[in-house]
């Protein structure tokens, strides 16, 4: 009977999301009241959260995450709202290319980029100081990228291109019309952009403001890779430090801090939701096929071009420089001479290593096993929560966004502490990724299925039924096949989030079970930069394609984060 | 052949629960075309998609050729898929992935094992009769409205269903190709003999296509008879209005004049007869219901055989093969209906002629 297999079918997702989400902030609050005293059990107590009080260093850490995340989300989103505008309503030319860079700069892990700025921007040897020192005949480099300057500068530039695809809608869709009514009701354009066009876009912008705010505490790459060096610690740093230091991992005050940054990131995310319900409201999207009126820039034209050419410039730099370090023995800047020295060994000795081979292996795993189980689990998830009127189906809607508030360091330490804890001998294996990326990327996924469960009529999977169609069958002959587009673009973009994943990984991964990004980083810890290089460059490529691919399907899909 | 009994659902909505089928009961004879005919929200849809098996009553029973389908009391629902019965949707519900033969054939392959020659057969027995046998390799979405509305309806009767459910399936065509289907639609019913449940919110079509009409309202069904018979006798003043745009008078009922059913009503504005009394006490407050096909007009008052009132002409809408005319009798406006060939002037004095024995009395306690 339908109802009955209705009501089947949410209680098992149910018990597969509850199993998901709920052992992981069950073991974090737990552990983070208990204190390891030598052999003896651990006891319950407060000192986690008192340490955590009255250690100097805990102010400091607040502060530096904050000013991190302020900082590097404005950078982001004043070039990326800039250049959003300039390519969705002014005639500015080469367009294309902006969005082509956003894509595939998306695609691209984050630790490949960050390594390439540390290359370009490193008080030593960076690239682009050694050319000024040699230009300008100075003693001292200019930029040093181990600094709270540095580290907000590039992961501002790292979610710029996120920015630009997040504003680029809104500038897109909005109705034109409304621009020209006030033109028509006696305002200038002066005052019609700041009554009309700011006030109904500000939401939006408030929105991806907050996003990437949020995004920013709970980052990791720049923060290991260019914090610990420098001595800048934040939240994330200091979690992975009391984990992955010392004697025994201390998973008591890891958690409290964890527990800390869930809070933090919970209401950056409330705030979140609160805004885009906002921005949905002022959303002008008509069906109707207009073009919004696009602004004559004139003579400025060449600026908006030059301001467009950012973001492929600051995507190609960083690939650059690992390019040319990866086609040499040992690193040079570039010069004639350097050229003759031009080999490929590093790309053989990268690949013929097995822990190379298998991180490989074991990323393109993973990342089609979570992939496919996530968009699998997240259709029904959708199906449910659209088309049925179970009572409680509210609770699988907060399920499965839940795992938003999970910072991905949090999200490890809690798995490596449930597996520990738990039964279910996947600790040390690579199933234990596996359900954290699942874990991880639910509500991503739920974002690509919803819209397009929304899209086909509800009259479509009613005809199949009374053709005689049971639910099983009209799931699979009906649903599934139109919702293929936004299933697959939700596919490829879980698969390129779980490839570029590092946190993670990094928290969960045992000899055997590390991936791509992981290798990466051991290998920049080794300091084995020319096989990194190597390395790097041939996943860019591969990604690359991907992005293209992604490119295509979310023009006309929009990008979900 | 189908039967509703003692039918109950209600939704939960935020101003808290909303009776959308209210107790309702109606039986629709083998081979026969019935209606359920009311405005949006009435509840003909929901009752209609309670038959289908898509929503589940809450309380009542429905039978289908002699199979409960549902009852509360037996707790019996068979799930629609079992039900073996036909519907068109009022957006189509062409499936957008498959072409036109594939359509169709679906219901052949997803039930019983049929041999694929006899699938192919069926399907194109199927075409043939709504006119789409050229288009059967096309893909779905390259139809015009009006080919998908026969594509659906092709699939529909593949199966011979028992019965047949149409919700609203002409409301998205335009005005010309509604008058094609509907005249198609009936041909088809009447070509396979099929037993029909049509829901609509549209007068003309529930009357020129039905044996039986319901006219529904807040859940409920208020009369429930013949086309001519809700036309030309509504039973109260809501499906008075509904049916046609006919001119409600409030008056007094006065004593009949004896002489059959003939009564007179008193008016603001004067008495008229009317020569089908009903239900109305005398004494009591009714609706005198006049169609504006029945006013006659006339310019001078010795032209009316019958006592008439007089009127000024407001408006004018010249509508092809009638003039629909707006005329203020006192505090009343009236509208009346004629044929182009009289010709009055806006502000012009006219004199009116109602024709008694068409004319109907509504009383107004019977709401």
């Amino acid at each position: 009977m339908r109802v009955d297999f209705q009501r089947f079918l949410f209680v098992a997702v149910l018990a597969i999301l509850g199993y998901l989400v709920i052992p992981p902030l069950f073991f974090t609050i737990q552990s983070s009241f208990y204190v390891a005293k030598g052999f003896e059990p651990p006891s319950l107590s407060l000192k986690n959260y008192k340490d955590l009080l009255s250690t100097p260093g805990t102010g400091s850490l607040l502060l530096n995450s904050l000013w991190f995340a302020v900082g590097s989300s404005v950078v982001a989103l004043v070039i990326g709202t800039l250049l959003a505008w300039i390519v969705e309503r002014t005639n500015t030319p080469f367009k294309n290319l902006a969005y082509l860079s956003a894509f595939t700069s998306f695609a691209i892990p984050g630790i490949i980029k960050v390594i390439g700025w540390i290359l370009l921007l490193g008080p030593e040897n960076g690239l682009i100081n050694v050319w000024l020192r040699d230009l300008l005949g100075l003693q001292k480099s200019l930029f040093n990228i181990f600094t709270m300057t540095g580290m907000i500068f590039v992961e501002g530039v790292l979610w710029t291109p996120v920015v630009f695809l997040f504003m680029a809608a809104p500038f897109r869709s909005m109705d034109p019309s409304l621009e020209e009514s006030a033109y028509m009701s006696g305002a200038g354009i002066a005052k019609s952009f700041y009554h009309i066009t700011l006030k109904l876009g500000l939401p939006s912008v408030l929105s991806v403001l907050l996003l990437t705010f949020v995004r920013a505490v709970e980052a990791f790459e720049i923060p290991a890779l260019v914090g610990i060096p420098g001595g800048i610690m934040v939240l994330t740093t200091e979690i992975y430090l009391k984990l992955k230091t010392g004697l025994l991992p201390q998973y008591g005050p890891a958690s409290a801090y964890g527990v800390v940054l869930i809070f933090f990131v919970s209401i950056g995310l409330y705030l979140y939701s609160n805004a885009t319900r906002q921005a949905q409201k002022f959303y002008t999207i008509t069906g109707k096929g207009f073009r919004p009126r696009l602004i004559d820039v004139g003579k400025w034209r060449y600026f908006t071009v030059a301001l467009i050419f950012v973001l492929p410039i600051l995507l190609v730099l960083p690939i650059l420089v690992l390019l040319w370090s990866s086609v040499l023995p040992y690193y040079v800047k570039p010069s004639r001479e350097a050229l003759s020295a031009i080999t490929l060994a590093n790309y053989f000795s990268a690949f013929q290593s097995t822990n190379v081979v298998g991180a490989l292996k074991n990323s393109l795993f993973i990342s089609l096993v979570s992939a496919t189980a996530t968009m699998l689990l997240t259709s029904i998830t959708a199906w449910l929560i659209i088309r049925t009127n179970i009572r409680g189906k509210w609770i699988l809607d907060h399920l499965a966004s839940f795992t938003l508030s999970f910072p991905s360091v949090v999200l490890g330490v809690a798995l490596l502490l449930t597996y520990l804890k738990l039964p279910v001998p996947i600790y040390g294996t690579i199933w234990i990724l596996v359900v954290a990326y699942i874990t991880r990327y639910i509500p991503y996924g739920i974002r690509y299925c919803s819209p397009g469960l929304l899209q086909i009529n509800k009259e479509l999977e009613e005809s199949a039924q009374m053709s005689g169609a049971p639910w099983g069958v009209v799931f699979r002959k009906i649903v599934i096949p139109l919702m293929m587009p936004s299933l697959f673009a939700g596919w490829i973009y879980v698969f390129l989030l779980s490839v570029r994943e590092l946190t993670v990984a990094l928290m969960l991964y045992s000899p055997g079970s590390q991936v791509i990004s992981v290798i990466i980083f051991e290998m920049w810890d080794f300091g084995k930069t020319g096989e990194l290089a190597a390395f790097s460059v041939s996943i860019c490529l591969i990604l690359v394609t991907l992005a293209v691919i992604f490119h295509r399907l979310s023009r006309r899909y929009g990008l979900q984060i | 052949m189908l039967l509703v009994r003692d039918l109950y659902k209600s939704f939960a909505t935020g101003f808290g629960e909303v009776k959308a089928v209210d107790r309702i009961g109606f039986e629709v004879p083998r081979g026969t075309f019935f209606s359920l005919l009311g405005p949006s929200g009435c509840g003909k849809t929901t009752t209609l998609r309670c038959i289908a098996g898509l929503e589940r009553p809450e309380k009542g029973e429905i039978e289908v050729e002699g199979v409960v389908v549902f009852s509360s009391n037996q707790r019996i629902f068979i799930p629609p898929h079992q039900r073996n019965i036909g519907m068109v949707f009022q957006s189509y519900a062409i499936w957008p992935h498959m072409n036109v033969f594939d359509n169709v054939a679906f219901p052949l392959r997803i039930g019983q094992k049929i041999q694929k020659r006899d699938v192919a057969e069926k399907v194109e027995k199927a075409l043939a009769l709504v006119h789409l046998e050229e288009l059967k390799e096309r893909p779905a979405t390259n139809l015009s409205g009006g080919q998908q509305q026969r594509l659906a309806l092709a699939r529909a009767v593949v199966r011979e269903p028992k019965l047949l459910l149409l919700d609203e399936p002409l409301s998205n065509l335009d005005a010309k190709l509604r008058d094609e289907m509907r005249v198609e639609l009936k041909r088809v019913q009447r070509t396979l003999g099929l037993t029909t449940v049509y829901v609509t919110h549209d007068q003309t079509e529930a009357l020129s296509m039905s044996d039986t009409v319901a006219v529904m309202n807040e859940g409920r069904i208020i009369q429930i008879e013949e086309p001519k018979r809700i036309y030309e006798h509504p039973v109260n003043p809501f499906v008075a209005d509904f049916i046609g745009a006919a001119n409600l008078i409030p008056g007094i009922l006065a004593s009949s004049e004896g002489q059959g059913n003939l009564c007179v009503v008193e008016t603001s504005c004067g008495s008229l007869r009317c020569a089908n009394s009903g239900k109305g006490k005398t004494g009591g407050k009714v609706l005198f219901a006049v169609k504006p096909e029945d006013i006659q007009l006339f310019s001078n008052p010795s032209e009316s055989l019958r006592p008439g009132w007089s009127g000024k002409v407001e408006q004018i809408s010249f509508l092809g093969g009638f003039v629909d005319y707006r005329i203020s009798v006192g505090e009343l406006t009236l509208r009346a209906r004629v044929h182009p060939s009289i010709f009055f002037r806006p502000g012009e004095k006219v004199h009116l002629g109602f024709q008694s024995e068409r004319c109907s009395v509504i009383p107004i306690d019977n709401v």
